[in-house]
């Protein structure tokens, strides 16, 4: 297969040598092969790939025009039946980036085509686009051309020719926020020691995980008048029917589920059990009150000292549940309960 | 305190009239193995199979790997306090088996699937793919309880391992690794940092508890063990149920970081000692553990540690405050991880946290995506837990369902990159 890849190169009005920004209202146009940045961009191609075309758009009016501007802008780019978009690079110019971004989204998702764009990780771009768009961080002016249009066809070429990428740091693009399991030469164990010797020698180190940072849950008020309110059980000790009928799982739950409790004064290991697989079910299965204490909040209900109990109790299994699934059950179960009226909640965990 | 490790090699290992080793050639009785296993009334029935690299064979249910090891010179048996007499072990000459694994496979409410592929590419993903594997495949009486299926199994996978073990004496070993870990008046070793493993057992229970010499970790104070004792069988597991984050008793005596350690002692470091402690499911009871391993560290003159884990969820925690307090006064930390963090590994990859966690190393996303392809022959069971379809089909997975794939130990070249 000796057929020359097809690129096209997108541009602002500035870079597009249109003109300055008195230009950039000016709406979307087409040259025949590159210009400007475009001229660097197949020197670096070389052989492998010809850059039939640029696209040009002033800034201003993509900005104003976003949806409308970058539909003209594909339609311009599909006309020339490319494999292979270049956008920028944009550096820290704020309607540039963005652009370049968009309009890489948008050839990926309607030509299924690859696009490659260069921006300052501060610019705007980045944050509305980084994690769909393969890009290049770049320095904050176009005085980093030179190092920024290498990086970006490199990565261009990889993806045309179907090869996998390595890491952020290897390629020089800006992270897209996910991860991928690779094998690498040394074991955990070895790698482990060799990045403790790195810390005791006040060497360079790279943790292989960096901090996830969780939102802090600040505790509830304490409810003030008890007696008066009424309360719902909710537990992640997966406590079911038994039989488990709804099937909830021992692990990774991926549901919810509520059983009335109408009438029940307390649960009983006759008919309750536990699926949880992360703690020994014995005692909960003898006395499933010790994980969903509704003996107690009846007795309590009785003495007046609590106003009463929601009439079903809800229940998943805490068992390396992800957060997402996590979020979801417990916005659903609280928005449930807070319809209901109900102003406290008894979160038993195991 | 010297131990030096005898290694046999086993490239093969078939069925035949008499169990031994020759010329790399591991022979089984098999009527004599399933006898002495028979003696246990709570086993109604077994199966034993042999399987080899490369072959079209998929193991599931496997709750334990054991690696046949016997002491010939030193205190102590191999697994004191379950079928080795109780001694204090770790020095002398040990016997080492080498290339084989006893797997024991069995089901229980709460064991999660954990599956070897002989061949294929889920063979990539497992160590124990590359062994020769004596697999056990018990049936239990009737109306056997958790506390009998718990001991039994124990018992079983250990009592073929002692029984295979033999074959070594009177045979000459392949090479041998001497462990000397003695505190010597070697002036410059004094110059090297001093590095302690900090090694986190998960002992919450039946069918989820570790062993320190037959004593259930359970609530155990962080204590200190010679580094070679682990390699004696001083450690044992009956932690059963995610198979991604439990710690299989052939990697307590192969503990990877203990014999990265071991072997870098004298040359670039100190190997000061191993502190074992429990994770514990109380908030006071980690906080004690994480208070007093950081006390026991510094007693021993720590620079640093590494940390490891077993398990999932809230053992985050147990790991995230021992590295607090380790670093509170001034002991740098590196920790062992797996990452729960969705297919795409955009999810959170541990549910806790602290600031100071600034050296982890990574062992995989358990939640990746993987495919597994079709194999001939299933053993340890006939359905794959959650799954209908016959277990010899290929199917989509996810990897932390592959036996040891992310080993907390730190055993495989697996970690994440992000993209």
């Amino acid at each position: 297969m000796n057929r020359k890849f097809v690129v096209v190169h997108y541009l602002n009005q500035f870079f597009g040598q249109i003109g300055g920004e008195d230009k950039a209202g000016i709406g979307p146009s087409v040259r025949n092969g590159g210009i400007g940045p475009g001229v660097l961009l197949q020197q670096l191609l070389g052989d492998e790939a010809t850059v039939v075309g640029t696209v040009i758009c002033g800034d201003s009016y993509m900005a104003e025009h976003q949806d409308l501007a970058v539909a003209e802008v594909v339609q311009l780019i599909e006309g020339f039946h490319p494999d292979l978009v270049i956008a920028g690079p944009a550096f820290n110019a704020g309607r540039y980036g963005p652009a370049c971004g968009a309009v890489c989204k948008a050839v990926q998702e309607k030509l299924g085509i690859a696009a490659v764009t260069g921006m300052y990780p501060e610019n705007p771009g980045v944050e509305l686009y980084g994690p769909e768009i393969n890009c290049i961080a770049t320095g904050s002016s176009a005085a980093g051309m030179r190092t920024a249009m290498p990086s970006m066809v490199k990565m261009g070429l990889k993806l045309l020719r179907g090869e996998a990428l390595g890491s952020p740091s290897e390629e020089g693009y800006i992270a897209r926020g996910f991860k991928r399991n690779i094998f690498v030469k040394d074991n955990g164990a070895k790698r482990s020691v060799d990045m403790l010797l790195k810390r005791l020698n006040d060497e360079p180190y790279f943790t292989e995980l960096p901090l996830p940072k969780f939102e802090k849950i600040p505790p509830a008020p304490p409810v003030t008048n008890l007696t008066q309110t009424t309360i719902a059980l909710v537990t992640e000790g997966g406590i079911v029917p038994k039989g488990n009928p709804d099937r909830l799982e021992s692990a990774r739950a991926s549901k919810f589920l509520r059983y009335s409790i109408e009438g029940v004064k307390a649960l009983s290991g006759m008919d309750i059990q536990s699926v949880h697989g992360g703690y020994d079910n014995t005692f909960a299965n003898q006395d499933p009150n010790r994980v969903i204490p509704l003996d107690t909040v009846r007795e309590l209900i009785d003495e007046g000292k609590i106003g009463g109990i929601y009439p079903y109790y809800f229940t998943t299994t805490g068992n390396g549940t992800s957060l997402e699934n996590s979020r979801k059950f417990g916005a659903a179960i609280a928005q449930e309960l807070k319809e209901a009226g109900v102003g406290a909640v008894l979160l038993t965990s195991t | 305190m010297s131990l030096a490790l005898h290694y046999f090699k086993v490239q093969k290992v078939r069925f035949g009239e008499r169990t031994l080793l020759l010329d790399g050639e591991l022979t089984i009785n098999k009527d004599e193995l399933k006898e002495i296993l028979l003696e246990d009334p709570v086993i109604a029935n077994l199966e034993l199979e042999i399987v080899q690299p490369g072959e079209s064979v998929r193991i599931i249910h496997v709750m334990d790997a054991i690696e046949p090891r016997i002491k010939v010179e030193g205190k102590g048996d191999i697994f004191p306090g379950f079928t080795g007499k109780l001694d204090a072990v770790g020095e002398g000459i040990t016997n080492v088996l080498q290339g084989i694994a006893v797997l024991q496979t069995g089901q229980r409410q709460g064991i999660q699937e954990g599956i070897i592929d002989m061949s294929g590419p889920g063979a990539k993903l497992s160590s124990f793919s590359e062994l020769c594997n004596i697999v056990l495949v018990p049936t239990l009486i009737e109306n056997a309880g958790a506390v009998e299926f718990d001991q039994t199994m124990r018992m079983a996978g250990l009592k073929v391992a002692d029984y295979l073990a033999k074959v070594t004496l009177n045979n000459q070993h392949d090479y041998e690794e001497v462990f000397n870990l003695s505190v010597t008046d070697d002036q410059s070793l004094e110059k090297l940092p001093r590095v302690v493993y900090v090694y986190h057992l998960q002992s919450q229970g039946l069918l989820r508890n570790t062993f320190v010499y037959g004593h259930e970790a359970l609530n155990i104070l962080p204590t200190f063990i010679n580094p070679t004792e682990i390699l004696d069988g001083a450690i044992v597991s009956s932690n059963y149920i995610i198979a991604c984050q439990k710690n299989p008793t052939y990697l307590h005596v192969n503990n990877p970081v203990v014999l990265e350690l071991a072997r870098r002692h004298g040359k670039d470091l100190y190997f000061a000692g191993v502190i074992v402690t429990n994770e514990n499911s109380t908030l006071a009871d980690k906080s004690r553990s994480a208070i007093y391993v950081a006390k026991l560290a510094k007693i021993i003159e720590a620079n640093g540690v590494i940390i490891t884990q077993e398990g999932g969820g809230h053992s985050d925690t147990d790991l995230m405050m021992v590295c607090k307090e380790c670093e509170k006064i001034g002991i740098k930390t590196v920790m062992i991880a797996n990452e729960i963090a969705g297919p795409e590994g955009k999810l959170p990859s541990l549910v806790d946290t602290v600031p100071e966690a600034v050296a982890i190393v990574s062992t995989g996303n358990n939640d990746e995506s993987i495919v597994l392809a079709a194999v001939k022959r299933v053993l340890g069971g006939n359905a794959i837990f959650g799954r209908t379809e016959s277990a010899s089909d290929a199917f989509k997975t996810t990897l932390g369902i592959m036996y040891c794939a992310t080993n907390q130990l730190g055993m495989s070249k697996l970690t994440t990159q992000q993209f």
